[in-house]
């Protein structure tokens, strides 16, 4: 019991400083404004905040990026009960609820239901992160080298296999980031590799610049390629609904966050599949599941809570096991490298701050929702009023300075700019930037784990592979990837449809 | 998607993973080995999985190309449907982008930022000068107060360095 309530005392007492709150008001705020801005999702938002966070300590980091996730997944539906276009992909079964009871004259019930769902979602989930995450940190003894390494792979492969329709592509991407992981010194035997004679580079690259670089400047090459205004809503009038109307959508609000967090934790889900998912079951329990889609009060419950308790579940494989569970989660290991923390299972037993401030920034940012979110809702729509090319431009601009603040260099800027284009490539091809960049981060963790496990066991290759925890979590990967290969197949097989249907259109 | 680009990445790709390939193998073993796969080994691992998926990808997309033509079913993030867009604009910001960092050390902060954000705007049709010319400058005085005189980040000041340090704006850099 101790090692549940542990973490919760650790968090409220690092709630006791305002400097904190400060911070948390800060975060959620700019989540919340990031997230209502359609296109631009949490991945760009730890990429604006993430060079900020070099300056402060690493508990203080942790909290400060957590709260933009509070805000990101609640401000996301607003637009989508609003105006009908999610702010980030996980609001969009959100849309076609919401916004049809906003249509319908209901807008208060569902920017109402939305808020309690969101709030209710990211708390309770919570509580299920630190009772998933102690018990994993209590694992880390047993990991040793070929643990680590076998991780490591898993969490790669099951990245791959979840985002994106083909995998070669997303192999591809995961070996391109491995590559650019292990330009520098090697682990091992300290040779510069892949330096080109340059001194610059035998340190390697920066590994926030190049994930910054990948997800983030990626982006917004991409959101570039387009000229257009946010379409914007006039001024809402709206009511905070009464219990009795929200009680009936009370069994779909749980259900959204037991899956949310379940699915949150596969590394590679993050909260759209959650939300897809919890939409799905909270159809089948419901009393009115052809409303669906319609105005379903239940849709919108199951969804908000699904992809708000998700933040948790990423949490739960990025501190416990050292797997970052979403693109955002691969940014927020980079921060921690920067601080001078190791992902992997010895981390929350190295450093239990860390978790108190990961509870801190998740339990400071929902009570600060709690207090604000609701008359939030309605200004928020005021953002979109907001030039979008001014967003995007401005965007870039601080990514920049922030970039250069790391290390003080131009090379990082250029750097992060080359590695945008690659992203940018990577997005438009179906290459999957997540992979790519979580490979960067975690190669030389995992050739470390292989090369130098090896040489523990003295090269023997079946000794390495059949460690008991080894085999379970290799074996783990091979399932993953065979479930890839599946939807790869079947992806390939609909877009072979979808070309035929195209030509017969077209003729 | 353009199906030619596509396959031109994946050409790229498999060249890159050839020369990572070979790099790796004709790279001089060290003194001492602690492990089966040394120093290379990985790499030219990951090499030759990106020269034969490169491949297999490149003869993929040739086939569809024969088969289906130029324009396929994007396999990536798809533009917003209602819009029109422009690959050129998003190259531009890429080559911009790097110019703006390449000639930073010498136009500095003060000067090429103002000049990126508003060439930028304007690229993106944003078509009010004089809001552009506000936004720029305005985003480039908060930027350099917040980065370089609250968090002490030692912005490159080019053009403007000894001006600034006469006027004891900032320190000068040894």
């Amino acid at each position: 019991m101790d090692a549940f309530f542990g973490p919760l005392a650790g968090a409220f007492e690092l709630l006791l400083d305002p400097r904190l709150w400060l911070l948390i008001a800060i975060g959620t705020m700019f989540g919340v404004v990031v997230g209502a801005l359609p296109g631009l999702a949490t991945t760009l938002a730890y990429g604006l905040v993430l060079p900020f966070t070099f300056a402060m300590d690493a508990v203080s980091a942790v909290t400060l990026l957590l709260s933009v996730t509070v805000g990101v997944s609640y401000g996301n539906s607003i637009p989508a009960i609003l105006i009908g276009v999610p702010g980030t992909p996980a609001a969009v079964l959100t849309v076609l609820d919401g916004y049809a009871l906003h249509r319908r004259g209901e807008t208060g019930f569902a920017l109402g239901l939305a808020y309690i769902s969101a709030a209710v979602g990211q708390a309770v989930s919570v509580l299920f992160f630190i009772g998933a995450v102690v018990p994993l940190a209590s694992l880390a003894y047993y990991f040793l080298n070929p643990e680590i390494f076998a991780l490591y792979l898993f969490g790669i492969v099951a990245i791959v296999s979840l985002t994106g329709r083909n995998l070669v592509k997303g192999l591809l991407a995961a070996a391109i980031g491995l590559l650019v992981g292990m330009v520098g010194l090697d682990p091992v035997n300290f040779v510069s590799r892949f330096d080109f004679g340059e001194r610059i580079l035998r340190s390697g690259l920066s590994l926030p610049v190049v994930v910054i670089g990948i997800l983030a400047v990626s982006e917004l090459f991409r959101q570039a390629r387009q000229s257009f205004q946010w379409k914007a809503g006039g001024i809402v009038d709206a009511r905070f609904p009464s219990f009795k109307k929200v009680r009936p959508t009370l069994p779909a609000m749980f259900v959204g966050t037991v899956v949310g967090t379940l699915v949150g934790a596969i590394p590679g889900a993050g909260g759209t599949p959650a939300a897809l998912i919890s939409y799905q079951q909270a159809q089948l329990i419901s009393k009115n599941p052809k409303l669906f889609g319609k105005g379903a009060p239940d849709g919108i419950a199951a969804n908000e809570a699904a992809q708000n308790s998700a933040n948790s579940g990423e949490l739960i494989p990025t501190l416990g096991l050292g797997i970052p569970g979403s693109g955002s989660m691969v940014l927020l290991l980079a921060a921690l490298t920067i601080h001078g923390f190791l992902g992997g299972p010895n981390l929350i037993r190295d450093a239990p701050q860390l978790l108190h401030a990961a509870v801190a920034g998740m339990l400071g940012g929902t009570i600060l929702l709690l207090i604000t979110g609701w008359p939030i809702a309605k200004v928020m729509l005021r953002v979109l009023t907001v030039d979008r090319s001014l967003v995007i431009v401005l965007s870039l601009a601080t990514v920049v300075v922030g970039i250069y603040s790391i290390n003080y260099r131009i090379f990082d800027v250029v750097v992060c700019f080359v590695f945008g284009g690659v992203g940018y490539f990577m997005l438009r091809y179906g290459y999957s930037t997540a992979a790519a960049a979580l490979a960067v981060v975690l190669s030389m963790g995992m050739e470390s784990g292989l090369r130098r496990g090896l040489s523990l066991f003295e090269n023997d290759v079946v000794t390495f592979a059949t460690r008991p925890i080894t085999a379970a979590v290799l074996i783990l990967a091979m399932v993953f990837f065979a479930l890839g290969l599946r939807r790869a197949i079947r992806a390939d097989r609909e877009a072979r449809a979808e070309e035929q249907a195209a030509r017969e259109g077209a003729s | 998607m353009d199906r030619r680009v596509d396959l031109a990445g994946s050409l790229v790709i498999m060249v890159l993973g050839l020369g990572v390939f070979v790099t790796s193998v004709l790279a001089p073993a060290p003194q001492r080995l602690f492990d089966l796969l040394g120093p290379f080994g990985l790499p030219a691992f990951l090499g030759a999985g990106m020269a034969i998926g490169g491949a297999w990808q490149s003869v993929e997309t040739f086939r569809r190309l024969r088969r289906w033509g130029v324009i396929g079913v994007p396999e990536g993030t798809p533009d917003e449907a209602e819009y029109p867009s422009s690959a050129s604009r998003a190259v531009g910001f890429m080559v911009g982008g790097v110019g703006y960092a390449v000639t930073l050390p010498f136009l500095g902060f003060l000067v090429g930022t103002p000049i990126a954000i508003a060439a930028a705007l304007w690229a993106l049709r944003f078509r009010r000068p004089l809001f552009i010319a506000a936004a720029a400058i305005g985003y480039t005085v908060v930027a350099f107060i917040v980065f370089n005189q609250l968090l002490s980040v030692p912005l490159p000041l080019g053009l403007l360095n000894d001006l600034l340090v006469n006027l004891g704006v900032v320190e000068r850099v040894r």
